[in-house]
């Protein structure tokens, strides 16, 4: 399981990316996130456009279920 | 099921401790009082380490309940990188640990406490918004179902935990820095081997990076084994994770431990709000930021300050006065009991969170050897200087 991302599990809206298969919507991101640009809604989680792209999200996921989009400099996507 | 009304006294949003000890008391002292829960499960999933201490449980008007007390502890160990190991005895454990307990069943019977003083429930109902009037929080939205509705309060009750938003809709700036956000993970492993009167605390650079790992036991061979790390400290996506597996795996004791469930959270190590109160708002427990942070703990923080809201809340009502100054009475009333140990919390995880593991080893050592039980400043500085003059400049402004 470790190390290996589904693809069809990202869900990429050129904002931040969300590996849905290891998301454990837990809300950490939400609580992080400076200008409160993501909501979760039990197992959906959204990024909307006042995100800046920070990646306090990405550091406070404790299961590294979020990401960069696709095409961003510092994105581990392929 | 009962019929909702469209307009309460108090809509507090998040059926945790500490809006469940809101609802209650402000139920109990005469308010109307709509308690909302965005899950369908008061309770589930949990998201907590579960250590409790029974100090101040009695001052938030709640009494320990065999239900939910399951396992109680001796007091804990401290293990530094360099596995000196500092026991604090159980009257001076500090302020999170005593018991570990049974959250989910905590949760409820607070919600059923709530309940019975006259609250009413709603759970599936997730806020979506404030709603507001000049300047003023009106009620909320709230979708429920497939139903999406308004609902007016005179006070609008923040307690919806670590990802609060409610407080930053109405304006409150509850923002977090990098240093002050703890990137948490635990699995509950059953089929283990630990002390079930011990609390543990793994501290280190190479254990949790601006943490700590921690063992909590529960009933049977079972223990609840965590990792909390600074976010501002993660050098690669999902550390956490990668931290406490390692640990998991150096430790012959829970290394083939099977895990019976996965938490995973956030969790706030930070300085006091500035503002917890604005016109028709409040906020409280971990969405007001009243965590130790030091300890990570928060449930008995949110249940007090749950208490004094509530009864705030309640002459509120009976008064039919929700005016920022009266709400400001629960401002003042959780400050004076609680902000100047939060504040010195704070700085102390700031030090602690700089040192090398050297250094660490030098503190942990100094403790046990002068045989430390308390963790008084004085007591610790007085430890320190005799066996490692050196460090007390790192700790001398705390006298």
């Amino acid at each position: 399981m470790q190390g290996t991302v589904s693809p069809e599990a990202i869900i990429d809206n050129g904002i931040m990316a969300i590996d849905t298969a290891t998301c454990l919507h837990c809300g950490a991101c939400v609580g992080a996130c400076p200008p409160n640009s993501i909501f979760l809604n039990e197992v959906l989680i959204t990024f909307d456009d006042s995100c800046t792209q920070c990646g306090l999200c990405v550091k406070t996921c404790p299961v590294g279920a979020i990401d960069f989009p696709r095409g961003h400099k510092r994105s581990e996507l392929r | 099921m009962p019929r909702f009304r469209d307009e309460y006294d108090v809509i507090v949003v998040g059926a945790g401790p500490g809006g469940s000890n809101t609802a209650r008391f402000a139920a109990l002292n005469g308010a109307r009082t709509l308690l909302l829960e965005k899950r369908q499960d008061i309770g589930s999933p949990v998201r907590c380490g579960e250590g409790l201490s029974k100090v101040h449980l009695a001052e938030a008007g709640i009494t320990v309940d065999k239900r939910w007390f399951t396992n109680e502890v001796e007091g804990a160990h401290i293990i530094s990188p360099g596995g000196y190991r500092l026991t604090i005895g159980r009257k001076y454990a500090g302020s999170e640990v005593g018991m570990v307990i049974e959250r989910d069943i905590f949760d409820k019977t607070l919600a059923l406490d709530a309940a019975k003083a006259g609250s009413e429930i709603m759970v599936k109902a997730t806020v979506t918004d404030v709603t507001r009037e000049n300047g003023s929080v009106t009620g909320v939205r709230v979708e429920h179902f497939a139903d999406k509705f308004n609902l007016k309060a005179g006070c609008v009750v923040a307690a919806d935990g670590f990802e609060s938003q409610v407080g930053r809709w109405a304006g409150l700036n509850t923002m977090l820095k990098g240093g002050d956000i703890m990137s948490c993970l635990q699995y509950r492993l059953t089929g283990v081997e630990v002390d079930p009167l011990y609390c543990e605390f793994y501290l280190g650079n190479e254990v949790a990076p601006g943490g700590y790992v921690w063992v909590f036991p529960k009933a049977g061979d079972t223990a609840n084994i965590g990792i909390g790390v600074m976010a501002k400290k993660v050098k690669a996506k999902a550390d956490a994770k990668t931290y406490l597996d390692r640990f998991i795996e150096r430790d012959p004791r829970i290394k083939d431990g099977k895990p019976l469930d996965w938490v995973a959270g956030g969790v706030s190590a930070s300085p006091p709000l500035e503002k917890t109160v604005g016109p028709g708002i409040m906020l409280v427990g971990d969405a007001a930021r009243q965590i130790d942070p030091i300890t990570g703990g928060g449930i008995a923080n949110a249940c007090r300050a749950g208490k004094i809201a509530g009864e705030v809340l309640g002459e509120a009502a009976q008064t039919g006065d929700f005016s920022l100054d009266q709400l400001m009475k629960y401002e003042t009333g959780w400050r004076a009991k609680m902000e100047n140990t939060l504040y010195r919390n704070w700085m102390a995880k700031e030090r602690l969170a700089r040192l090398d593991d050297e250094t660490l080893d030098k503190l942990v050592d100094s403790l046990a050897d002068a045989g430390v039980e308390r963790l008084s400043v004085l007591a610790i500085l007085e430890a320190v200087k005799a066996k490692h003059p050196e460090l007390v400049k790192d700790f001398a402004d705390f006298i």
